[in-house]
C-alpha cells in the first residue's frame, strides 16, 4: 500500500488554530468603539447601538455552529431575555433610577438567566436530533414562542399586528451616545468571550462533539452534555442581547421572536464565515447597521435573509453552517 | 359530556385536511427530503380557493386545480433546488425554507399582507347536542375523500407500491429495476399537491394570510413526528392533534393552534426513537 493512499483524518473543524483569530477579534472589538466616538448625531448613535446589539446576538450563534447545531430558532433565548427583563421590571414595579441605578444590570442579569434557561430547553429537546431536524424543531419552537408572546398582552387578538402586543420597559440609557458606548462594550465583551471559549479546551471539545458522539466519546468528551452547554452559553449571550435591545428601544414586542430575527444570526455566520468569531460578528454588526440606516422594511429583510440561505445552500451544501463553508468552494464530490 | 363530544367532533373535522398535508410531508420525508416548502403550497392552495370564489366558482373547484398546479410547480422546485442537493439534508431543508420565505413574500405582493377570507355559507346541522357547521363538514368530507384517494393509490396502484418500496429500501428497489430517482421526484411533487389541496379545503374556515402555511408546516411535522410515516399512524396523529388543538384554539385563543403542534413536535422529536430524525453516531 502506498503512503499516498493513506488519507488525512477528516476533522469537523480545520486543523490548527487560525493565527489571526485574536487579531481579527480585537479588530472587531475596536470598530464599535471607534464608530461610537465618531458618531455625533442622534441617528448615528442609535444606529450604532442597535448594530452592536445585533452583532452580539450574531456572535452568540457561533457557539452553536462550532458544536454542529445549526439552530434556526436562536430568537427564542433572545426574545425570552427581553421578555424576562420586561416581566421583572413590571412585577417589581421598577422605575428609572431604582435599585441605586443598578436596575439595568439587574434586568440584564435576569434576561441572561432566562436566555440560558430557554437555550437549555432547546438543547435538551434537540440534543440527539440530526442537524436538519434540529433546525426545523428550533424554528417551530420560536414560532410557538412568538405566538405565546402575542397572547401574553393580547390573549384574544385576532389578526392584529405584533406591534399591538408590545410591552413598554424603562429605556436605558437615556443618552444616545452613552447607549452607543455601552452596547459597544457589550459587543466587545461578547466577541472576546466567544473567542476565548472557541480557543479554549472547551472549544476543542465542542468541535469534537460536532463530529459525532462516538468520535467525541473516544476522545473522552461527553457529546450530549457539550451540545447542551453550547445551547446554554449561546442562549445566555443572546438573552443579554435581548435585554439590551429591549432597554434601548423602550419596549418588548413579539417581533423579537420572529423568524426574521431568528434567521439573522445564521445568515450572519454564513456571510462572515463560521470558522472565525470575528466574521459573524462583523457581518452581524454591518448587516444590522445597514438595515437600520436604510430603514429596510421587515418583509424585505426576511427576503434578503432567505436569499442568503438559498445562495449559501446551493454554493456549498456539504459544509453549510460548518467552519469549512466557503462561498467559493472547490468542485464537490458526492455525499 | 356534550362539550367533550362537541370538541371531539370539531377537532376531527378540523384535523382531516391537515392529515392530507401531513401525508404530503411524510411521503417526501420517506424518500429523503424534508420539504419545508409544504407550508407555501398550503398557502397557495388556500389563495387559489379565494381566487376561485372571486370568479364565481365554488371553492371546492379550487382543490383539484391547485393540486395540479402545485404538482407541476413541485416538479420545478425539485429539479432546481432539491436534486442538486441530494444527500445533504440540512442544505436541502435550509434552501427549501429560503424558497418558502421568498414565496411568502411573493404571496404578500400578489394578494396583500392583510387577512382575507373565502366566502362560503352552508347550513348548520345539529345532531343530538352536537352542533356541526356545514362548512366544517364540507371541508372534512373533501379532505377525507382526497386522503382516501391517496391511500388507495399508495396501496392499490403499481406507482404507489413503487414509491413505498423506494422509501423502504432504495438500494433494493433500484436492484429490482425501479427508477428510484424518478420516484423521489414524483413523491416530492405529490406531497406539494397534497398540501395545496389541503390549503384549498381549509380556506373557507380559516383567515388567509401569506404566513398561514407556517402553522400547517408545523402541524404536518408534528403529525409525522408523533405518528410516524405509516398511513394509519399518520391519520391517527393528525386527527388527535386536531382534537387537542381545537379545544384551546376555540375556547381560549386561536394562537394555541400553533403552540400545541409545536410542543408536540418538540416533544415527539426529543422522545420518539425515529432513526431518520436522529443524529448519526459517527
Amino acid at each position: 500500500m502506498s503512503t499516498a493512499a493513506v488519507s488525512r483524518p477528516v476533522t469537523a473543524y480545520p486543523a490548527g488554530r487560525p493565527p489571526s483569530l485574536w487579531w481579527a477579534a480585537a479588530g472587531w472589538v475596536a470598530v464599535p468603539f471607534v464608530a461610537a466616538a465618531l458618531g455625533h448625531d442622534r441617528f448615528a448613535s442609535t444606529t450604532l447601538a442597535a448594530a452592536a446589539v445585533q452583532g452580539l446576538f450574531a456572535v452568540s450563534w457561533v457557539l452553536l455552529a462550532v458544536s454542529g447545531q445549526p439552530s434556526l430558532g436562536h430568537a427564542l433565548p433572545y426574545g425570552a431575555g427581553a421578555y424576562a427583563a420586561a416581566f421583572v421590571a413590571r412585577r417589581a414595579g421598577l422605575h428609572a433610577g431604582d435599585l441605586g441605578g443598578l436596575m439595568p444590570v439587574v434586568l440584564t442579569v435576569a434576561a441572561a438567566i432566562a436566555g440560558g434557561c430557554f437555550g437549555a430547553l432547546q438543547g435538551r429537546l434537540t440534543r440527539r436530533l440530526a442537524p436538519a431536524f434540529l433546525a426545523v424543531v428550533t424554528l417551530a419552537m420560536v414560532e410557538a414562542g412568538r405566538t405565546l408572546a402575542t397572547m401574553w398582552m393580547a390573549p384574544v387578538l385576532r389578526g392584529g399586528a405584533d406591534a399591538d402586543a408590545s410591552i413598554p420597559i424603562v429605556p436605558f440609557p437615556s443618552d444616545d451616545r452613552a447607549a452607543a458606548w455601552i452596547t459597544a462594550a457589550a459587543f466587545g465583551a461578547g466577541v472576546l468571550l466567544v473567542t476565548a471559549l472557541v480557543r479554549s479546551r472547551t472549544g476543542v471539545a465542542l468541535r469534537a462533539a460536532a463530529g459525532g458522539e462516538r468520535a467525541a466519546e473516544a476522545l473522552g468528551f461527553d457529546a450530549p452534555r457539550l451540545r447542551l452547554f453550547a445551547f446554554v452559553a449561546a442562549g445566555t449571550i443572546a438573552g443579554t442581547a435581548g435585554a439590551l435591545a429591549a432597554q434601548l428601544s423602550g419596549h418588548v414586542s413579539p417581533l423579537m421572536l420572529s423568524w426574521q430575527t431568528s434567521l439573522f444570526a445564521p445568515a450572519a455566520a454564513l456571510i462572515g464565515g463560521a470558522a472565525t468569531v470575528a466574521g459573524p460578528a462583523a457581518a452581524g454588526y454591518a448587516g444590522a447597521a445597514v438595515a437600520q440606516f436604510l430603514d429596510v422594511p421587515s418583509p424585505l429583510q426576511l427576503l434578503v435573509l432567505a436569499a442568503v440561505l438559498v445562495a449559501a445552500g446551493l454554493r456549498d451544501p456539504q459544509h453549510l453552517f460548518g467552519p469549512a463553508f466557503s462561498w467559493n468552494p472547490r468542485p464537490r464530490n458526492g455525499p | 359530556m356534550d362539550l367533550a363530544a362537541q370538541l371531539i367532533v370539531s377537532g376531527l373535522l378540523a384535523g382531516a385536511p391537515y392529515a392530507l398535508a401531513a401525508w404530503g410531508m411524510a411521503v417526501a420525508l420517506a424518500t429523503g427530503t424534508l420539504n419545508l416548502t409544504l407550508g407555501l403550497f398550503f398557502t397557495l392552495g388556500a389563495y387559489s380557493a379565494l381566487e376561485a370564489t372571486a370568479r364565481g366558482l365554488p371553492a371546492s373547484y379550487a382543490a383539484p386545480a391547485a393540486a395540479l398546479a402545485a404538482f407541476v410547480l413541485g416538479l420545478g422546485i425539485e429539479r432546481v433546488f432539491v436534486r442538486p442537493l441530494r444527500g445533504w439534508p440540512l442544505a436541502t431543508a435550509v434552501v427549501l425554507l429560503g424558497v418558502a420565505l421568498a414565496g411568502e413574500y411573493a404571496v404578500g405582493l400578489l394578494w396583500g399582507t392583510a387577512d382575507r377570507s373565502v366566502p362560503l355559507k352552508l347550513e348548520v346541522l345539529q345532531i343530538e347536542h352536537v352542533v356541526v357547521a356545514g362548512l366544517e363538514l364540507f371541508v372534512a368530507a373533501g379532505a377525507a375523500l382526497a386522503f382516501f384517494a391517496v391511500i388507495a393509490s399508495a396501496r392499490r396502484t403499481r406507482a404507489g407500491l413503487a414509491v413505498r418500496a423506494a422509501a423502504e429500501n432504495p438500494e433494493i428497489a433500484s436492484c429490482a429495476g425501479l427508477d428510484v430517482e424518478r420516484l423521489r421526484v414524483w413523491a416530492f411533487a405529490a406531497g406539494c399537491a397534497a398540501a395545496a389541496a389541503a390549503g384549498a379545503f381549509v380556506a373557507p374556515i380559516t383567515p388567509l394570510s401569506p404566513a398561514m402555511g407556517r402553522g400547517a408546516l408545523i402541524f404536518s411535522l408534528a403529525a409525522v413526528a408523533a405518528g410516524g410515516p405509516g398511513l394509519p399512524g399518520l391519520l391517527a396523529a393528525s386527527l388527535t392533534l386536531g382534537v387537542i388543538t381545537q379545544a384551546p384554539a376555540n375556547y381560549v385563543a386561536p394562537q394555541w393552534a400553533v403552540v400545541v403542534p409545536a410542543a408536540v413536535l418538540a416533544g415527539a422529536a426529543a422522545w420518539r426513537r425515529t432513526p431518520l430524525w436522529r443524529r448519526a453516531e459517527a
